[in-house]
């Protein structure tokens, strides 16, 4: 196929997916839905061609090769590993067999548990610890005026973002503290601060996005 | 309050009920005990009980909106439902009910007070008691049908296109001030993610996580590009891995546009050797994880044949990692997985402005951090001050200033390839003011004589797999009814040492020194400069390939390497790399965007103001 034909073929696409712009009208929802559809088929496509080529298809091949031997299928684990992770994945073809799905279940069940234990030891490595040292770090006594006031800033914003998420119900019924009460508006404030920024920051993806495309009809409208 | 649940245990079977005894293989499968909740016993508290023992929230927890209301309610100011939720109806808007003849509807009869509610609440909730009164209808599928067009969001959105439009139309339309043309002047972070890569020597790896799908490639696809040229221009190796499988598929297009660009120079990128597209990593984080325990592993499964020149074993051997992901949380997996055992090495960082505020204040507590691009404007400034330092003067800014390959001017391969290499040995920058002879895809006829190759460089004949239908075989003799020896991959190179009597079979020199045959209609010919000789192949990558020769004995029609070496080649004929590249249009897309910009808040501030006037003028 040829770059012609398939810039025709995106030019196309873009225009269904800009007739979203007329409104749900009958005939016209469907240029819009086909082209979507066809975004979401096409992902769907390439994810599984992407594990078959890369994952099965090398694996298989491999395997069909009687002079490679069985430490240099897929990893260095031993025989027994790997026959291990073989049963694994046959067992969790039975997940359709109503009455051996607790056995996929298992298999499930230490595949999301071990996802969970790197994700956890990553997080505490990777993040948690990083960041803590990060935020309980001091600044420096002869840091210019700035650096202290910022460090200030981050740590009372944090509490008082932290402060106005309140779980608890006033026993007595009365009203809270107007010092409380103020630093939770504080902290309500930074929380909308800070989703509207990030809100900003998406509609100005969105519109680099815009810009990609409306270039894109420029360029091969002409 | 008690603390005795009891009654939520599960009811022990009465003594006289027998066991139910299980048969045949079912007796191997878990007894599944179902939960029940048992009858509540009498001096146990309720539901209702534990309820009524809460304490109710005081009126100051209410929402101050609903605290006015109360007061009105209470100051008699309302005296009818409809006038206490007003702008109800503009925020709820339902359905219109369809009644079907004979329908449930119908069938229902309702007394003259229940109506009377039905019509108020009709009424409050801005519904159509009547379907046709209402320019709604139902489609098959129940779902509402506009049958006119949406006028408030067609004109939000022509508003929208219309100014972002307007830099592509006219240059007369273009607010604010383009990016600077360097990142030192406002971005210490771009700076240093500039002088990472700028740092690299000769031979360094770079591990390039490319984590965004087919959504971001708009804005993220040039960072990508710029950052790929910048290690292949400095001489570095680049590896590209991610655990999204559509990222993978976009990693190996733009790779492959790189190589084919280069190519047009004389530069040959070569994967294995000058770049390396590790399998896509499934499992997230897990996918991560692995690359971090079993690199060396992944690398040589990656290639599809054996790994010639890369030492690569660790994720140490790595000089720095990049990232470009269009969410934090990508950005958040390779820190996690991957930096903690990645050694010394220090992590750079390209995101989206969507993931921006999230990333930038994530990776800013990470200690190994060092530097972060974002969006189009880093883009813009990132390919300038690429431009700057390989002496290339900036070309038309007209899309599509750079010829592309179908348009380029023809010239022959040989000298398109060796004008490049021919000025490599001079450190001077590569001039841009004429156009360069370009590569001819042509196929040579393979029963002609051999072009006489330049008298400064030697020529030598390749084939180049073009096959859409890889891999393809390379055969002990020039028929199909010959064995197998070894695979070619589309896009692989070699060298050609003969041709049969009709032409239609390559003899081939694969790159463990075995000769095979491979069939013309496969491949295509052309001519090479040979830059390196034969005998630089270094020990280690000879014991390597005598290990890697009993795993992957079928596997050897694959690379090529020793007119490849892109580092081989000084600075100045790299440079060429950053020249290819595709031009044009980033400064009216960026100043589209501020246009767009503008016209989001002027369409959200008339859209407040609009509600402000229309609430004022029913309260009035």
């Amino acid at each position: 196929m040829t770059e012609n034909t398939l810039a025709l073929i995106s030019f196309a696409l873009t225009l269904m997916v800009f007739s979203y712009l007329l409104g749900d009208l009958p005939l016209i929802r469907h240029l819009y839905r086909i082209a979507a559809y066809i975004f979401i088929g096409m992902s769907a496509a390439f994810t599984l061609i992407v594990g078959y080529e890369s994952l099965l298809l090398p694996f298989w091949q491999e395997a069909q090769d009687p002079a490679i031997s069985w430490t240099a299928l897929g990893s260095q684990a031993d025989p027994v590993i790997f026959g291990a992770a073989l049963l694994f994945a046959a067992l969790l073809l039975l997940k359709p067999v109503a009455r051996l799905g607790w056995l996929s279940n298992s298999v499930l069940a230490a595949v999301v548990a071990i996802g969970a234990a790197v994700g956890v030891l990553g997080a505490l490595r990777g993040t948690l610890l990083p960041l803590l040292e990060a935020t309980v770090r001091l600044p420096a006594l002869d840091a210019d005026i700035g650096s202290l006031l910022e460090s200030l800033l981050v740590l009372l914003g944090t509490l008082m973002a932290l402060f106005s998420f309140h779980y608890q119900v006033n026993p007595s019924g009365g009203a809270r503290y107007a010092p409380g009460k103020v630093f939770r508006t504080i902290g309500k404030a930074l929380i909308v601060t800070a989703l509207g920024a990030i809100y900003a920051s998406t509609i100005l993806s969105s519109l680099t996005i815009l810009t990609e495309r409306i270039a894109f009809l420029f360029q091969y409208g002409a | 309050m008690t603390d005795d649940y009891s009654w939520l245990e599960e009811p022990q079977p009465a003594a006289s009920e027998p066991a139910r005894k299980r048969r045949g293989l079912r007796r191997f499968l878990p007894r599944l005990r179902r939960r029940r909740l048992a009858a509540q016993p009498a001096d146990q508290p309720g539901a209702a009980a534990l309820l009524e023992g809460q304490s109710e929230r005081p009126l100051t927890e209410l929402d101050q909106r609903l605290q006015a209301l109360r007061a009105r309610s209470l100051e008699g100011e309302v005296h009818d439902e409809r006038q206490a939720l007003y702008d109800v109806d503009q925020a709820l808007t339902s359905p219109a009910l369809q009644e079907k003849p004979g329908g449930v509807i119908s069938a229902v009869a309702l007394s003259q007070a229940q109506q009377a509610q039905v019509d108020l609440l009709t009424e409050i909730v801005g519904g159509q008691s009547d379907p046709a009164e209402g320019t709604a209808k139902r489609g098959l599928a129940g779902r509402a049908v506009q049958s006119l067009p949406n006028i408030p969001r067609l004109l939000i959105s022509a508003l929208l296109l219309l100014f972002v439009a307007l830099p592509f139309v006219s240059s007369d339309y273009a607010p604010g001030a383009l990016p600077p043309a360097d990142f030192a002047e406002d971005d210490p972070q771009a700076a240093a993610f500039y002088a990472a890569l700028d740092s690299l020597s000769p031979g360094d790896y770079a591990l390039v996580a490319v984590e965004y799908g087919l959504g971001a490639a708009a804005e993220l696809d040039a960072l990508t590009d710029l950052a790929l040229r910048h290690i292949f221009a400095r001489g570095g190796r680049a590896v590209l891995a991610t655990s999204n499988p559509i990222a993978y598929l976009h990693a190996r297009n733009l790779i492959t546009a790189i190589r084919d660009r280069a190519a047009q120079a004389g530069l040959r990128l070569v994967n294995g050797l000058d770049y390396l597209l590790l399998d896509y990593l499934p499992g997230g984080s897990l996918g991560i994880r692995e690359l971090n325990e079993n690199f060396a592993d992944i690398a040589r499964r990656s290639i599809r044949a054996a790994p010639i020149s890369l030492p690569l074993r660790e994720l140490t051997d790595m000089k720095l990692l990049l990232v470009v992901a269009d969410s934090a949380d990508d950005v958040r997996n390779w820190v996690e997985q991957a930096l903690p055992d990645a050694g010394p090495r220090r992590l750079y960082a390209a995101t989206s402005l969507a993931a921006e505020p999230l990333a930038r204040a994530y990776v800013e507590g990470i200690d190994r951090f060092d530097g972060l691009l974002v969006g189009m404007r880093a883009a813009y400034t990132y390919g300038a001050m690429l431009d700057a330092a390989f002496g290339i003067t900036p070309q038309s800014s007209a899309p599509n200033a750079l010829a592309s390959p179908e348009t380029a001017p023809a010239g022959s391969v040989g000298s398109g390839a060796s004008s490049v290499l021919a000025a490599a040995p001079s450190p001077t920058p590569l001039p841009t003011a004429t156009p360069r002879p370009t590569y001819t895809p042509t196929p040579l006829p393979t029963n002609t004589p051999v072009p006489t190759p330049a008298p400064t460089i030697a020529m030598i004949r390749i084939v180049e797999v073009t096959s859409p239908q890889s891999p393809v075989n390379i055969r002990v003799g020039p028929s199909t009814a010959q064995a197998a020896l070894g695979l070619a991959y589309t896009g692989d190179t070699l060298e050609v040492l003969d041709t049969n009597a009709d032409s239609s079979w390559y003899k081939i020199l694969m790159s463990n020194g075995w000769e095979g045959w491979i069939s013309a209609i496969v491949v295509t010919e052309r001519l090479v400069p040979d830059t390196a000789p034969a005998s630089d192949e270094s020990a280690s990558n000879a014991r390597e390939r005598a290990v890697m020769s009993r795993f992957y004995p079928r596997r050897y029609g694959k690379i090529e390497p020793r007119f490849s070496q892109v580092n081989q080649v000084p600075v100045s004929a790299r440079g060429a790399i950053i020249q290819l590249r595709e031009r044009g249009g980033e400064a009216q897309r960026l100043q589209a965007m501020t246009m767009g910009t503008l016209a989001a808040v002027l369409a959200i501030a008339l859209g407040n103001l609009a509600a402000a006037i229309g609430a004022l003028a029913r309260r009035g």
